[in-house]
């Protein structure tokens, strides 16, 4: 790691250019402690370069921000994060990965964050107090399923988590069964949508077949009922 | 009886999303008639259908955080952990397509290069965030000496103390988790897995994590973050040597790529009793 004095015998934004990635990280955090305004420069010269990939991961997700927690705040943040965590680049992948996570994250907690907020209505209710008619919730049927289907229900739940648990090795197993198995979707969309080719999204698919397959077998699985009945994964 | 047609692949899930035409369908349909094997699967398929609905419903409470599904994305959680995840993005369709956005960002990571861009600046909104930290107390690191000191074990012998039976059931509980069973604790030289507490500048609690011991040469301990996320990379270890009420001592190194190496220490005036080990982490 360099000591520092590389920083103090003034190097400029000019000389930086030449520098890579690994080298303005590592004089940005020498001089984190001792010379503030070089780490200043330092991390300047880092979003300078990756300034444009932390917009752009922002701006592609197409998530209608809101006005009181826009892009541009999400952009912040996530600089912000950068900042406070580039002690934590590993340096095995690249530093354009490393950001591209730390704006995926902060982006994701931002969506989330949203819609937490826009589930509630801060608009009052317009009601008669005074009338005797039944309102619109008194009048709404519960969605409520009953009791016994309920404990169906999380039986159900219970064994398809074994299964799934058993089947999916990684991401890209997962979003199969979820978009092209159950959900329906063709396989062009999957692989425009998590950019893997259409011929991944078919090897993959081929395999979880096998695996299913292997897996009902080992377990002497014949029906649906059998399935429910079957205790899998009770301790 | 009909003659059996080959195995449907991917057909079969066709089949039954609907995307079949009408005369492949009933190709379809005829092969199930013959044949248990693919019966059962389209059995067991529509059942995931039914029960992905359903999940939808519960689930929403218990969506992985960003920092579960990241490292999910990038391979990096623990198998235990993905394992569960894996299960859950199958069928929740909010985190699949927020997963997509972890593939959607690493494609234009590995696509983008920064030679070949005007370039940016940070915004004066980020130097506020970043200067607010900055004047924080937060921001301030202490030397690891000034950590610790005299007071900070005296604080984190308190908290490990108070919390002690939780600790050690946390601990015992983890080590399980990783197979490994608790005589490792037992023996503080031992080779194996042994917990590693990790408390934040305050001494305060923040998990429990799993190293694996091995002896290196001289009788040093090697201990090493099996999960080879670097999480702790350039964090000093500190191992709590407990001799006897008369000798406690507090043995600390950087750890680096994963790994750290303690020097073995004995003392005249008794035997090693006993050893904790604890990280801090903001």
């Amino acid at each position: 790691m360099p000591d520092g004095s590389v920083a103090g015998a003034g190097t400029n934004k000019n000389s930086l250019e030449s520098l890579g990635d690994e080298e303005v990280v590592d004089l940005f955090l020498a001089s984190l402690k001792t010379d503030r305004e070089s780490a200043d420069m330092y991390f300047e010269a880092i979003i300078g370069r990756y300034y444009w990939l932390i917009t752009h991961i922002v701006r592609n997700s197409h998530f209608k921000f809101p006005a009181w927690d826009t892009a541009d705040d999400v952009v912040s943040r996530t600089i912000f994060k950068v900042y406070r965590g580039l002690s934590q680049w590993r340096r095995q992948g690249k530093l354009s990965s490393f950001i591209a996570r730390i704006t995926t994250s902060e982006l994701i907690d931002t969506i989330r964050r949203v819609r937490r907020d826009q589930t509630w209505d801060p608009r009052p209710v317009a009601s008669d107090q005074e009338s005797d008619r039944p309102t619109a919730i008194d009048l709404a049927s519960s969605r409520e399923p009953s009791p016994e289907a309920q404990l169906v229900n999380r039986e159900r739940q219970r064994i398809i988590g074994q299964l799934l648990d058993d089947v999916c090795r990684d991401w890209k197993d997962s979003v199969i069964v979820n978009e092209y198995i159950i959900a329906g979707s063709n396989g062009k969309e999957i692989s425009e949508k998590y950019e893997m080719s259409e011929d991944l999204v078919y090897q993959r698919a081929r395999r979880l077949r096998v695996r299913l397959m292997k897996w009902l077998a080992e377990r002497d699985i014949h029906s649906p009922e059998e399935l429910m009945g079957s205790g899998i994964g009770k301790k | 009886m009909g003659r059996k047609t080959a195995h449907p692949a991917v057909e079969l899930f066709e089949y039954l999303s609907g995307r079949l035409n009408r005369q492949a369908g009933e190709a379809i349909e005829q092969h199930l008639a013959a044949c248990g094997d693919c019966a059962r699967l389209a059995g067991l398929v529509r059942e995931l259908k039914a029960g992905a609905q359903e999940a939808r419903l519960e689930q929403s409470a218990r969506h992985p955080d960003t920092g579960e599904l990241a490292a999910f994305f990038y391979g990096k959680s623990p198998r235990a952990r993905s394992a569960a995840t894996a299960a859950h993005l199958a069928l929740c369709r909010s985190c699949a397509s927020e997963l997509a956005l972890h593939a959607q960002a690493e494609q234009a990571a590995s696509r983008y290069d920064s030679s070949k861009v005007e370039a940016g600046r940070v915004p004066d909104s980020a130097w506020a965030l970043i200067r607010d930290w900055q004047e924080s107390n937060f921001a301030r690191p202490k030397p690891a000496r000034e950590w610790v000191s005299e007071q900070a074990l005296a604080k984190l012998s308190q908290a490990l103390s108070q919390q002690k039976d939780e600790l050690r059931s946390l601990a015992k509980s983890t080590l399980e988790r990783d197979r490994a069973g608790s005589k490792a604790e037992e023996d503080p030289e031992r080779a194996g897995p042994v917990p590693v507490i990790i408390v934040d500048r305050s001494a305060r609690f923040r998990g429990v994590e799993i190293f694996e011991r091995s002896e290196g040469p001289n009788g040093a301990s090697i201990l090493t973050y099996p999960e080879k996320s670097h999480r702790f990379d350039n964090k000093q270890f500190h191992a709590l040597l407990d001799f006897g009420e008369q000798s406690f001592i507090v043995i600390s190194d950087f750890i680096k790529r994963d790994k750290v190496r303690l020097q073995r220490v004995t003392r005249p005036d008794g035997q090693l009793r006993r050893a904790d080990y604890f990280i801090v982490e903001d």
